[in-house]
């Protein structure tokens, strides 16, 4: 079972992941990414279903090749998942990765420790 | 009765699509058998041994978002109500944007199983044995779902539509899923999933090019003719068909995208897939790689629901099925004849009798490792089982919840099985998602929180869809002819999710964590951000 049920061990002493200088900065970063993605996504869905039933009868009106004004903003609301989706991992693996990496090499300076995530 | 059958009839030479239906079938079986020969140990049978590449994963993950009600029902439930479907296909696929956030997080614990990942903050037993009711009370129904869904489907393109044939496809399917997956694993579901994935895209994307190609029809004729058979456009692309154009139709409209954008992104299968990626970063990436495929998919399924609408008509599609499940296969009679019509066919009917293998699959492994794994060799034998004696157990775990699932099929055939679907992807929302959430992102969540969270939203969940309108007073409930319902709404995810959240808040808050919990949270807090240990 130890592959599933990491054991958990304690830390080499002066590896304390909690108090690596990168660790408040990861937290932070990785929060204000999750949260920009998910307000913009919240926002957006929220944005058009209240349109769509506070303004019902405007949604049927034909715009674009016949596409409708609803049918239009569901797939402004699809193509907004689609680039913030793809924007959050670019993201990450631009400002959190590099956090990651310096923390996951102090536990490997100071001795044989589990395996690498 | 359908022109194009699997079946010959009458002695013709229509034996092309029988052979190419039993040869994906043989091919399936092969697959599972080979993916599965590795499988002498719980890393391989559960996980994988973490191996799976990005790609590979992401495509799997795409393929555990489609069970076969997410084939059948969303082209149906555009043809027949336009706008509203479109909206629901639309929440459909926003459920990779939740899961991208758990993602990375939720690979980092290490752990594959929702029990295993709820303890990660606390050792307790409890947290265990709970997540793995959680997970069967979400699995089985989803499981029931699947296979009913499957008997009918397979019923129909053998060319039968007698209730006895449909009893006998749900069964012998149902028995050769349960094999398929005990002997495959997670590396045999995995395949199969992949090759679902790249089926079901690829059927879907030929479906609605003969769709739009072979009718000669420009966007606007498109448009018109499928809102011309459901009452006129300002109808059809206006919301409001589905529940009513009033507040309690409203209020379930939008219930029902909040259980499809939230519940659908944190169904066990979906929780062991991203498990089985080789690093955190992986997992985000396969995440967001999938929520691509999966946007690119529900925008071919709108096509085909609104080609269905124009080539089939929404009267036919309902006179065939209320529900529009078998929409796809009214068009795909209705596009092409002669052999292409006959390709065409047996495709699709490969794609659904797979999606249902594939998805079946899925949910009984999930059920089986949480039985396994967090029940007998978590809580039971406190970690200290061999991995052959654990191996064993979710093998025989795999057989005895498919089996049960067989069982409650077969007992709840021609019977409307909408309050089971609707109740697992409600509980999966309420129930695993808080669980979840605050597992991974919030520091104060305790162990009476926990509990409070899965076992009080659950309570919660299972009280609002029985006395609601699925399971009593309406045509299409469970009881068409009692009525106990007291609550209003078909989609209860509108209340239950709140609920969830707000006793996971409350049971911190009343009983904050031990110092204990708290030194373990903040090292699980590390963990999740890196992978570390």
């Amino acid at each position: 079972m130890s592959l599933f049920e990491p054991a958990r061990q304690d830390p080499p002493p002066g590896t304390d992941l909690h108090g690596h200088p990168a660790h408040e900065p990861l937290r932070r970063t990785a929060r204000r990414l999750r949260r920009r993605l998910l307000a913009v996504n919240g926002v957006t869905a929220l944005a058009v279903f209240l349109l769509a039933h506070t303004a019902k009868q405007s949604m049927a009106t034909p715009l674009l090749s016949g596409c409708t004004l609803g049918m239009l903003l569901l797939g402004g609301q699809a193509a907004t998942m689609l680039v913030s989706a793809v924007g959050y991992d670019r993201a990450c693996a631009a400002r959190c990765d590099r956090h990651v990496d310096a923390m996951v090499s102090a536990t490997r300076q100071h001795g044989p420790g589990p395996a690498r995530p | 009765m359908n022109d194009h059958t699997v079946l010959a009839a009458g002695g013709s030479a229509l034996i092309t699509p029988l052979t190419g239906f039993l040869l994906v079938i043989s091919l399936c079986f092969m697959l599972c058998l080979i993916a599965g020969v590795a499988n002498d140990k719980v890393a391989d049978f559960y996980a994988a041994e973490r191996s799976l590449p990005t790609t590979r994963n992401a495509l799997a993950l795409c393929g555990d978002l489609i069970p076969a009600t997410a084939l059948l029902s969303p082209i149906g439930t555009v043809a027949l109500s336009g706008y509203d479907g479109m909206a629901a296909a639309t929440s459909a696929s926003a459920a990779m944007v939740v899961l991208l956030v758990l993602a990375e997080p939720l690979r980092n614990t290490g752990r594959f199983t929702l029990g295993s990942v709820l303890a990660t903050r606390t050792s307790s037993r409890a947290a265990r044995i709970a997540g793995a009711v959680t997970t069967v009370a979400v699995c089985v129904p989803l499981t029931v779902v699947q296979l009913t869904v499957a008997g009918e489907a397979t019923a129909y393109v053998l060319g039968s539509r007698t209730p006895g044939t449909a009893l006998a496809c749900t069964v012998l399917g149902g028995l050769l899923i349960v094999t398929f997956s005990a002997f495959g694993g997670m590396r045999g579901t995995s395949t199969i999933q992949a090759g679902k994935a790249l089926l079901v895209l690829g059927v879907v994307t030929a479906v609605a090019v003969t769709a739009t190609a072979g009718q000669h029809r420009t966007l606007t004729e498109l448009l018109a003719h499928a809102a011309a058979g459901a009452g006129g456009p300002r109808l059809f692309h206006a919301p409001g068909l589905r529940f009513g154009d009033t507040t309690t139709g409203t209020l379930d409209q939008f219930s029902l995208c909040l259980t499809l954008a939230v519940g659908s992104a944190v169904l066990p299968p979906l929780l062991m897939r991203v498990g089985a990626s080789v690093n955190g970063r992986s997992a985000r990436r396969a995440a967001s790689r999938a929520t691509v495929m999966i946007t690119l998919y529900y925008g071919a399924i709108v096509l085909l629901g609104l080609a269905a609408a124009a080539g089939v008509g929404a009267r036919a599609i309902t006179a065939d099925d209320p529900q529009g499940n078998s929409a796809l296969l009214l068009l795909t009679n209705a596009l092409a004849h002669g052999t292409s019509g006959r390709i065409l066919f047996t495709a699709v009917a490969c794609a659904v009798f797979v999606t249902s293998l594939a998805s079946v699959a899925g949910l009984t492994l999930a059920g089986a490792a949480a039985l396994s794994h967090d029940v007998y060799a978590g809580a039971l034998r406190r970690g200290d089982a061999t991995d052959g004696r654990e191996l064993a157990v979710a093998q025989w775990a795999i057989v005895v919840l498919g089996v049960v699932s067989v069982l409650a099929a077969v007992l709840l055939h021609g019977w409307s099985v909408l309050f089971l679907a609707s109740f697992a992807t409600a509980a999966a929302a309420s129930v695993i998602l808080p669980a979840l959430v605050y597992t991974l992102f919030w520091r104060g969540f305790s162990r009476t929180g926990l509990l409070w969270t899965l076992y009080g939203s659950l309570t919660c969940c299972l009280l609002l869809q029985v006395f609601g309108p699925t399971v009593s007073g309406q045509p299409y409930s469970l009881l068409p002819g009692a009525d106990f319902h007291w609550f209003p709404l078909r989609n209860i995810a509108l209340v239950t999710v709140p609920v969830g959240f707000l006793l996971g808040w409350a049971g911190s808050r009343l009983r904050p964590g031990t110092p204990a919990e708290r030194t373990a949270a903040r090292r699980a807090e590390t963990t999740m951000l890196t992978g570390a240990r």
